[in-house]
């Protein structure tokens, strides 16, 4: 953080060449070779002097844009700026699109750009270090800035602090950007939250739109059910008035025929009255009165038949029953009856079966028993000897058995009678069969142990056989037993399908029985039909004999003629009692014709009054007009319900699919997620504005006291720099804060604009000279580039000017054109150290 | 002996929030925050369903505003038209954000399951089911701001004059206790009214108020921003019946779907941008697999650093905090960064600074004599950007304090080359 010098910094690069490539007027030419220290170039008008002052702002800094009143050669610009130090050589070469450092020798000078022009900007270089008589009129460009960028130029900053503060402005203004290009700028995020208060504020009117279409949908629901209501209604009050207008046209139409129908019938019947009035057929009343009871019983015969009909049917009825009953037993029967066929065919082969085992047990059996008695023979013979040994003995058993059933029955007599005698000889019989008896088991138990081993082993055998022989039988029998059993149970299973067809059988018997008697039904109407005209013949003449029985007196000859004549009569009555009955039948129906015609009409009036007063018409030619109107006006109002139930459904529609978007819609949460980030934003950026703000202010504030307590220096050194130039004519330089100002040695003080030509531009290069000489570490190997500054100084200021020039020199490189060769002399002269050199014509 | 009840307590679901201080350019991670309060209020839904509760008590706040989007609105109502399908009845009372005078016509939406106390008086409603008869008593907020206290009258013996002989009865309110603003009521008349169960709500924070009887904030089951990084749910209470008393069973159910978390990271050992990116990435993914679900991070970074001029720059630290966002992801999880404090200092010696007396030492002094009257200056230099009027309300969200300290470190940072540091 020392504060470098140039007589401790000489490995400090200076320019010591400039070459124009392609530049102004001039192309491929170099003008040097320059020196650290004082330069003095001279060369005539056009010698490029001028050229080459630009040439290395531009450069340094860029080019600019080629203005139009200048003559410049074709081609893209090219320039180069040959740097020579202890440490190397290098060549700043600037191109058309590019700058390039060349190391040509030596170390490499990596940050050379930087370090050349980092701390001074176009505007301080063309200003301060780059200048020409016209320039030294002023201190060109932000004064105070460039002042600032000089006075802290040696305050131990990394950067100088005018760069920062510029820095900072320039962030600042960019937080405070309203432009889009400035996105993280307050005012691009103010707009921003704008935009999205705007959509929220729209997507929330949105949203409460939805909220008020969901209750709207609710009210439109139920109107719609009102609606509906009241479009039945109306749907069936049209349906009325259609029935009515219809019922109307009908009853309009029908109503002359109704009409002509009871005048005709008043006619027929009045002119009916009036032969009856005429007495035409009251002759036959009589018979016809008589007659009527005859009808009247023979209805009530005609009753009974009916009723008898009526049971018929209900029989009939029955006997289909009996037939669906009958089907089903003759059925279950038939199935009975295949079944029972069918075990008893299976039985049958069963007993087939077991007959034909039994049969074989039973030979078997008998072989057995034909073996038992060849054995028994073997064994008899065997015991021959014996046996005759003891024949005897077998007497003995024999007797005494004869004894013993003597003894039976003596003892059954004895107690038959009661007779002691009878049974004391019992007794005897029976001591002496049991004498018998013991002789006998004796006389068997000896003849027994003479049997042959064989022979008993022989015996034992076809005993056993004929046991097993025996026992087979008896299973053969159990078997036969119980196949019969079951054969019997079948039979009677088969016996009760048998009774079950029989039952069936006499349904169908019932109902051939109803059937006849309904036959037999038919034939008693006949018969009662018959019986009714003859009883009515006989009534009649049973009434004309017993008047011929009062009569008394006359004779059967009469009789008979009276009987005749009476028969003829009674024929006639009977024919004109059929006739008048005719009639009065034909009057009566006649007459409730014209009844039902009367209240056809009647009702047909009351139906016509009924719809007048429906529709409340005054007159009944007006009511047809008054009913169509009404049902044209219902069937406009159902058309104004129906449009209106479809703008409903039409409305619920859209609301629901309204809704039904709006459900999964999350426009609003994301426009209120994206307006918090802008309002955290915005404070971000606030706090960072805060902070860059204060920044800037704490920069500024540094450099004005920086400025205020290191500017005595810098006025100091102008001072005695303008002090030389004038000869002691103006004293000193000073700043009031916001303007300079000199004082001459009677201490008058001068605005720079009261001075002369002269005195002013000396009074600037002596604060430029100042400020170089006070910040010699600011951008130490750029050069001053003087362009014939002296043009307008006297002999003597000029002479001070070249001491305060090379005092400059001292301090930095200083390259002066000149095209005057007086002051080259001079310089040759005042300053013998100083590199002079010439640009030759091109 | 009554059956033992179950049921959820529920409340401050705030349906309709958004999230503050989320600046995120992820459409992913925007939607998922849009998505997390909805999601949370079905997981309630669902919760009820599974366990088959009894019924489900809301304790206020359900909704975030009066003005919430339709989609919200209609996230509530089927929710509650899915519990009326399971027949499971809901208790609700408003509280200070949603206002029984803002719901104007919504209550007509409601299906016939749920049940909303009234304002300005006490509510009684009875819960009978196989004999078990449950009274809760409640009470809405009709306005924004309910200065007296609701919890008058909501007491055992109230609700066994209006609904006659109960076996559990439960309290139901939206109140900070003892804070004005909002329906405050002391813990004393709460105990004293001798329920077997209070339902609170307005405390984001699930707690128990106090020992001596269950009296319990449900908390949100969602938290709402950087500072609600606790556990969010719901609770599932049982009540059963012991001899003379009521056992209550209580448990948390975890409905957030996202975390949010707050981390102080050292920097000062790093060394370069690529150690600290690392390291956020490590950090990152331990707390995904830590918290089992997306989280969102504020990151203070503290520390003297060298790489603190990088991070004084905004642009950097979003860049740094959409990097760390992009790489912390495991499967369907994401960890998104919200935002990094820079609360690190330059690696500069300030009293080898002060002691050169250079322009770096005077920038020293004047930010020392700048914080005496930082207010003033603060005002004069937000005018060139903001209206006067909004002066004062920005000032009390900015930290001044922290915004001269920056400044400092900004001129330090730049004036003083790394030789001299």
């Amino acid at each position: 953080m020392s504060r470098a010098t140039r007589d401790d910094a000489i490995d400090i690069p200076y320019l010591s060449r400039i070459g124009i490539g392609n530049f102004g007027c001039m192309k491929d030419v170099r003008i040097g070779t320059f020196k650290p220290g004082l330069n003095v170039a001279y060369g005539q008008n056009e010698a490029g002097k001028s050229t080459a002052s630009r040439l290395i702002t531009d450069v340094l800094f860029g080019w600019l844009p080629t203005r139009s009143d200048t003559i410049v050669t074709k081609g893209p610009k090219a320039g180069s700026l040959l740097f020579n130090g202890d440490e190397g050589e290098w060549e700043l070469v600037r191109d058309k699109n590019d700058t390039e450092v060349r190391t040509l020798r030596g170390a490499l000078w990596s940050s050379a750009f930087e370090d050349i022009c980092s701390s001074v900007t176009r505007e301080t270089y063309a200003s301060v270090f780059a200048f020409d008589a016209d320039k030294l009129n002023g201190l060109k460009g932000d004064n105070q800035q460039i002042t600032a960028q000089l006075i802290t130029a040696s305050s131990g900053a990394h950067v100088a602090p005018i760069a920062l503060a510029n820095e900072l402005n320039d962030r600042c203004i960019e937080l405070r950007s309203k432009s889009t290009t400035s996105p993280d700028g307050l005012g691009s995020i103010r707009a921003a939250i704008g935009e999205c208060d705007q959509r929220v504020k729209e997507l929330g009117e949105t949203s409460e739109e939805l909220k008020q279409e969901e209750f709207e949908l609710l009210d439109l629901r139920a109107r719609l059910g009102s609606l509906q209501d009241e479009r039945a209604t109306v749907e069936a009050e049209h349906a009325r008035t259609t029935d009515d207008l219809r019922l109307l046209g009908e009853l309009i139409e029908r109503r002359p025929a109704l009409e002509a129908r009871v005048t005709e019938l008043e006619g027929i019947v009045s002119s009916e009255d009036r032969a009856l009035e005429n007495g035409e057929l009251t002759d036959t009343e009589a018979v016809c009165l008589r007659n009527s009871r005859g009808i009247r019983t023979a209805k009530a015969s005609t009753d009974t038949l009916r009723r008898a009909l009526s049971d018929v049917e209900t029989q009939r009825a029955l006997v289909r029953k009996a037939e669906d009953d009958l089907h089903a037993c003759v059925d279950r029967g038939c199935l009975c009856t295949a079944s029972a066929g069918s075990n008893l065919e299976r039985y049958r082969r069963e007993i087939l079966e077991a007959t034909v085992a039994f049969e074989n047990a039973r030979r078997k059996h008998d072989d057995q028993d034909s073996n038992v008695a060849a054995q028994r023979l073997r064994a008899r013979q065997a015991e021959v000897p014996a046996r005759r040994r003891d024949g005897s003995k077998v007497t003995a058993a024999i007797s005494t058995a004869v004894l013993l059933i003597v003894a039976f029955a003596q003892g059954y007599m004895a107690v038959s009678s009661s007779s002691p005698l009878l049974f004391a000889t019992a007794a005897l019989t029976v001591a002496a069969g049991g004498a018998g008896v013991a002789v006998w088991f004796k006389s068997r138990d000896a003849a027994r142990s003479s049997v042959t081993s064989y022979d008993r082993q022989s015996l034992d055998i076809a005993l056993a056989d004929c046991e097993a022989a025996r026992v087979e039988e008896e299973n053969a029998r159990h078997r036969l037993d119980e196949v019969n059993h079951d054969v019997t149970a079948y039979l009677h299973e088969g016996r009760f399908a048998t009774e079950s067809v029989d039952e069936a059988l006499g349904f169908l018997n019932d109902q051939i029985h109803f059937e006849e008697q309904r036959g037999k039904l038919d034939v008693e109407q006949r018969h009662l039909d018959d019986s009714q005209a003859n009883l009515d013949d006989v009534r009649g003449k049973t009434a004309q004999y017993l008047d011929f029985h009062e009569l008394g007196a006359m004779d059967i000859p009469q009789l008979l003629i009276l009987v005749e004549d009476l028969g003829s009569t009674l024929n006639s009555a009977v024919e004109k009692t059929q006739t008048r009955g005719m009639v009065q039948a034909e009057r009566a129906q006649r007459a409730s014709e014209l009844l039902r015609a009367r209240e056809d009409l009647l009702a047909h009036r009351a139906a016509i009054a009924r719809l007048g007063t429906r529709y409340s018409a005054e007159r009944e030619e007006s009511l047809q007009g008054l009913i169509a109107r009404r049902r044209e006006e219902q069937a406009a109002r159902r058309l104004e319900i129906d449009g209106r139930i479809n703008e409903s459904n039409v409305r619920i529609g859209k609301i629901a699919t309204r809704l039904s978007d709006g459900d999964s819609s999350l426009d609003l949460e994301r426009a209120e997620l994206e307006r918090a980030g802008l309002a955290t934003k915005r404070l971000e950026v606030a706090q960072e504005y805060l902070a860059n703000a204060l920044a800037l202010e704490l920069v500024d504030q540094s450099i004005r006291i920086w400025e205020r307590e290191r500017q005595p220096t810098v006025y100091l050194l102008a001072s005695q720099a303008l002090e030389e130039m004038t000869k002691g004519e103006w004293v000193k330089v000073d700043y009031d804060g916001q303007h300079v100002y000199v004082i001459n040695q009677d201490s008058r003080r001068k605005d720079p604009e009261m001075l002369s030509n002269g005195a002013r531009q000396q009074l600037y290069l002596a604060l430029r000279i100042a400020l170089l000489i006070s910040s010699d570490d600011i951008a130490p190997s750029l050069p001053v580039i003087a362009d014939d500054i002296l043009v307008n100084f006297d002999e003597y200021r000029r002479e001070g000017a070249v001491r305060a020039i090379a005092r400059l020199a001292r301090t930095r490189q200083v390259i002066l054109f000149t095209c005057h060769k007086e002051t080259q002399e001079l310089f040759k002269r005042m300053v013998p150290d100083a590199n002079v050199l010439e640009i030759s014509a091109r | 002996m009554a059956e033992p009840i179950t049921f959820v307590h529920a409340a401050d679901i705030h349906l309709g929030a958004s999230f503050k201080g989320i600046d995120s350019n992820s459409s992913r991670v925007a939607r998922q925050l849009i998505d997390a309060i909805p999601r949370a209020f079905s997981t309630i839904i669902e919760t009820c369903v599974q366990e088959k509760v009894d019924f489900l008590v809301l304790s206020g706040d359900t909704f975030n505003e009066g003005n919430i989007s339709y989609a919200a609105q209609s996230c509530f109502f089927k929710g509650m038209q899915r519990l009326n399908d399971a027949e499971i009845d809901v208790y609700l009372c408003t509280g200070n954000h949603d206002p029984l005078e803002g719901w104007g016509r919504r209550t007509q939406l409601l299906p016939p399951n749920v049940h909303v106390f009234p304002a300005g008086e006490p509510g009684y409603l009875l819960y009978e089911k196989h004999g078990v008869r449950v009274g809760l008593a409640g009470r809405s907020f009709q306005g924004r701001r309910e200065r007296s206290d609701l919890s008058e009258g909501l007491t055992r013996s109230g609700l066994e004059r209006a609904l006659g002989p109960l076996d559990y009865g439960i309290g139901v309110l939206h109140t900070g206790i003892d804070d004005g603003d909002y329906a405050p009521c002391t813990i004393d008349a709460l105990l004293a009214a001798s329920m077997d169960y209070w339902a609170l709500g307005h405390i984001h924070l699930a707690r128990s108020v106090s020992d001596r009887a269950p009296i319990y904030y449900a908390g949100s089951p969602q938290g709402l921003d950087i500072n609600e990084s606790h556990r969010h749910g719901c609770l599932l209470v049982t009540l059963k019946k012991a001899a003379e008393s009521t056992i209550p069973s209580i448990t948390q159910v975890e409905t957030a779907s996202i975390a949010w978390e707050t981390r102080t990271f050292d920097v000062s050992p790093l060394d370069d941008e690529l150690d600290l990116e690392r390291e956020l990435v490590e950090t990152g993914q331990h707390l995904l697999s830590r918290h089992g679900r997306p989280v969102c991070l504020r990151l203070h970074l503290v520390g003297r650093t060298p790489l603190h001029g990088m991070l004084a720059v905004r642009q950097n630290r979003e860049d740094m905090r959409d990097l760390v966002s992009s790489r912390c992801k495991n499967g369907f999880l994401w960890l998104w960064m919200t935002d990094i404090i820079d609360d690190t200092q330059p690696a500069l010696d300030i009293e080898k600074l002060q002691q050169a007396d250079l322009f770096p030492s005077l920038i020293i002094r004047q930010a020392a004599l700048m914080d005496e009257g930082l207010d003033d200056i603060c005002v004069a230099l937000l005018r060139d950007t903001h209206r006067k009027a909004h002066i004062d309300t920005l000032l009390e969200s900015l930290d001044e304090k922290a915004a001269l300290e920056r400044a400092r470190t900004i001129c330090l940072d730049a004036l003083v080359g790394e030789e001299d540091r």
